[in-house]
């Protein structure tokens, strides 16, 4: 067995050999690249063959074989991958001078992993290979001619049905996205260099991009770093094993989305099994048929496509969900109690308050509109112990921001009010369509740092801008860390920003309603006084009346007490 | 010289006979002898506040005015009712309380004279140093000559649409038979007007000195009805208003 074997790979070394050689001389570098690395395996593949019988005979147990089994097959593969890669990239360029020598190695090779395939067997400590099971089904009759040469050759097929595979992924590159996207990331983990480069270099023609990784531990490095699709992971590695990585993957509420393709080797479906069973989403086995690579790495893009889908819209049902929350349980009762308040100073000290603690805003102020300008009433930031204006009865020391139509103030609240809508700084030293002036003043008065700011108009109910709510340096809850103002915040922040204003503007009607009741008016009919009091000091009984009372407050002095 | 006070206002249910009891009341804990007429023949109300059951009135204005008994006969001491001690004296001269005898005068009439009359003999047998007349709402010959044989007439209105032009016509009346001093009191004022601004714009309409602007309180209502206010509740905001109005009172 091992003496066929022996000879068909000098057969194949030769024919490689031959043909690098007459790349060389047809000046096709590139060609004469990858025929290199073929010669270097085939090479390898020889010198492994050479003591097979001593290395047989000293192995012991089913690993041992299993391991002689992968250092055989590796070169074997590579051989393979580069030839199938030749021969499509050949087929791409029109360049059909290397076809048939290619061929001819290829259908070499497929008959010397027969003969691998059967070194060994004879100890019969190896399980026997099935023949069927998901990834080892036979080939239909509609396979392609390559196929058919595998079938002949009473190859156990590693291949699916190609018709059905092509219907399904076609043989182009996997484009799963729109043009302008990328179609993934795919990691290879694979200890073998020339493995690695030859799936990244097919990968990389489908359209995807490639990290790759020599062992497990390298591998959770790179995705816990990198926003990885698809894992391509090899079982027997240095340092971490496939297993082991795999299991690390599937344990980690970070990286058990990501799907894992092991990479497999025919004669170990125990290694199958144990994979699937540990999470892994799907296996190739080696030597990879180029359909089968890019169907299996495709759905399980497809699937990761689909995981990430689902995050983002768990994801945003989430955040909608707090923010509805929020509302309910924040914004509204604020609303109400606002609606409420009879003081002005207090309704603007709690607009500022609940905004701030809202979204965890160190400082904020608030300014009201006096015809062209916006006057600071109330300044607060907690961390610099700072509260003036309001009912506090200091002023603000912070000098108005005027409004005028010739005015073209571009600070945050000068904003707002002219445009009427939130205006968002998530950076303030990095503002670009800002005047941040008015805030660096602001830090050198209080010896402070703004980091991020949004400032939100105060609609009246008919939409007039009466004022500006400001707020500074969102804080972060757990580690007070100063944040961006996010984009939900400012959502709500601005259903609490409408409550205010109209608070805002109800307070103003009303207080000038009560001006309006306060003022008495008394309004009397002249003319009708002048008759009512003629009918009465015009009659008899009157003029007596009127008599006695100036007799009575006359000379003779009244009622007296003696 | 006795002073006689007449308390009046052109529609009734303005607070007048309340009004009457703590300037009474008032002008008594001075020290002074005051007397209390209720000439509201037809609807007496002021004996409650003053605690006079009618079971101990044998003796009324009407007994006085029909010629049953001298006047000084119709008038009960009801300094000790008052929920305090005071230095002065306080007497009340009731109307009738029987429903029949007030149904007479309405009927019948009675020589308004004889008032004046009466009012003097009050004056002089009670040795009084204050008069106040307790009259019925608007302008009648009993009324007239009420607001006629005054020292100092106080009008109390309300600021309400239904009283301004009745007042209106009191004042001028009043200014016709020259009164000497005129005072308003702006009583039952909703809490939401500035009080300042009532009592400049009542002086500016009527041109006569607001006395007093009397908030509106249900709740001090409900407490007033059961006594003299003043006196039960001397640390209320409204006795001060009360003794407010008192001493500017005497002070003219």
């Amino acid at each position: 067995m091992s003496s066929a074997a022996q000879e068909a790979a000098h057969q194949v070394a030769r024919a490689v050999s031959t043909l690098h050689a007459q790349a060389l001389a047809a000046g096709a570098a590139a060609i004469a690249d990858d025929l290199s690395k073929m010669n270097n395996a085939a090479k390898s593949l020889c010198r492994l063959l050479g003591n097979i019988d001593e290395r047989l005979e000293a192995t012991t147990d089913a690993e041992d074989l299993r391991k002689l089994r992968h250092d055989l097959r590796t070169p074997v593969n590579q051989i393979l991958g580069f030839c199938e890669l030749l021969q499509e990239e050949a087929e791409d360029t029109g360049d059909a001078r290397w076809d048939t020598a290619l061929t001819s190695i290829h259908g070499d090779t497929q008959r010397l992993l027969v003969e691998l395939n059967a070194v060994g067997e004879v100890t019969g400590s190896e399980s026997t290979i099935p023949a069927t099971g998901p990834a080892t089904a036979p080939a239909s009759a509609s396979a392609s001619g390559r196929m058919v040469a595998f079938k002949e050759a009473g190859v156990p097929t590693v291949v699916e049905d190609r018709g059905s595979l092509t219907g399904l992924v076609g043989s182009g590159p996997i484009v799963l996205r729109g043009e302008d996207e990328r179609a993934g990331t795919v990691l290879i983990v694979d200890d073998n260099k020339a493995n690695r480069e030859l799936l990244e270099r097919r990968l990389r023609r489908d359209g995807l991009d490639v990290l790759t990784a020599a062992d497990g531990a390298e591998a959770l490095q790179v995705v816990a770093q990198m926003s990885v699709d698809v894992v391509l992971l090899d079982i027997m590695m240095p340092v971490m094993n496939g297993y082991e990585t795999l299991e690390r993957l599937k344990s980690d509420e970070q990286t058990r989305h990501v799907p894992v393709i092991m990479l497999t080797s025919l004669d170990e479906p125990e290694s199958i099994t144990r994979c699937i069973e540990a999470g892994a989403e799907d296996h190739l086995p080696k030597p990879f048929d180029p359909v089968l690579l890019r169907a299996r790495i495709g759905s399980s893009l497809e699937r990761k496509k689909v995981h990430d889908l689902e995050r983002a819209y768990l994801e945003r049902i989430v955040a909608e969900k707090r923010r509805a929350d929020d509302l309910i349980h924040g914004v509204i009762p604020i609303g109400v109690a606002l609606s409420a308040e009879r003081d002005l100073n207090r309704l603007l000290e709690r607009v500022l308050t609940e905004a701030r603690r809202f979204c965890g805003a160190d400082g904020g102020a608030i300014l009201l509109r006096h015809s062209d300008r916006l006057e600071y009433v109330l300044v607060q930031c907690a961390s610099i112990d700072l509260f003036v204006g309001g009912s506090t009865g200091s002023v603000v020391d912070l000098s108005p921001i005027r409004l005028g139509a010739d005015n073209d103030d571009r600070s945050p609240a000068a904003r707002a009010a002219r445009e009427g809508a939130p205006v968002n700084v998530p950076q303030v030293d990095a503002a670009t369509d800002v005047d941040a002036r008015s805030i660096r003043a602001f830090d050198e008065v209080y010896g402070y740092i703004t980091q991020s700011l949004v400032a939100l108009p105060l609609h009246e109910v008919d939409g007039e801008v009466v004022g500006v709510l400001v707020l500074w340096n969102a804080t972060r809850a757990d580690d007070g860390r100063v944040v961006a103002f996010g984009e939900d915040t400012i959502d709500v922040l601005q259903s609490l920003s409408r409550l205010a204003g109209a608070a805002l503007d109800s307070f103003r009607r009303e207080t000038e309603l009560r001006r309006q009741i306060r003022r008495l008016e008394i309004r009397i009919d002249e003319a009708n006084r002048r008759r009512e009091v003629d009918e009465i000091t015009e009659t008899a009984y009157f003029r007596k009346l009127r008599d006695m009372a100036q007799k009575l407050r006359g000379s003779d002095g009244g009622p007296t007490k003696d | 010289m006795a002073r006689i006070i007449s308390i009046h206002s052109f529609r009734g249910g303005t607070g007048k006979s309340n009004t009457t009891a703590n300037l009474a009341a008032y002008i008594a804990s001075t020290g002074q002898r005051v007397g209390v007429i209720d000439t509201d023949i037809q609807s007496p109300g002021i004996h409650v506040l003053f605690s006079l059951d009618p079971s101990e009135v044998d003796n009324s204005l009407n007994d006085f005015l029909w010629g049953r008994c001298p006047i000084e006969e119709a008038a009960y001491d009801v300094t000790s009712r008052l929920g305090t001690t005071i230095d002065g004296k306080l007497f009340l001269i009731p109307s009738s309380l029987r429903t029949g005898e007030i149904t007479r005068v309405l009927r019948d009439g009675y020589d308004v004279s004889l008032l004046h009359e009466g009012l003097q003999a009050l004056v002089r047998e009670l040795e009084l140093d204050a008069l106040l007349i307790d009259t019925h709402p608007g302008l009648n010959e009993e009324t007239l000559l009420s607001i006629a044989v005054s020292d100092a007439l106080v009008i109390i209105m309300r600021p309400d649409h239904q009283d301004y032009q009745g007042t209106g016509v009191t004042v001028e009346v009043a200014k016709s038979l020259e009164v000497p001093k005129i005072l308003l009191v702006v009583n039952k004022t909703p809490e939401t007007f500035d009080h300042a601004d009532v009592k400049k714009r009542v002086e500016e309409t009527y041109g006569c000195e607001v006395g007093a602007v009397i908030p509106h309180s249900d709740e001090l209502m409900t407490l007033a009805s059961a006594g003299v206010f003043s006196m039960r509740y001397p640390n209320a905001p409204l006795s001060q208003l009360y003794r407010n109005l008192g001493a500017r009172l005497l002070s003219l």
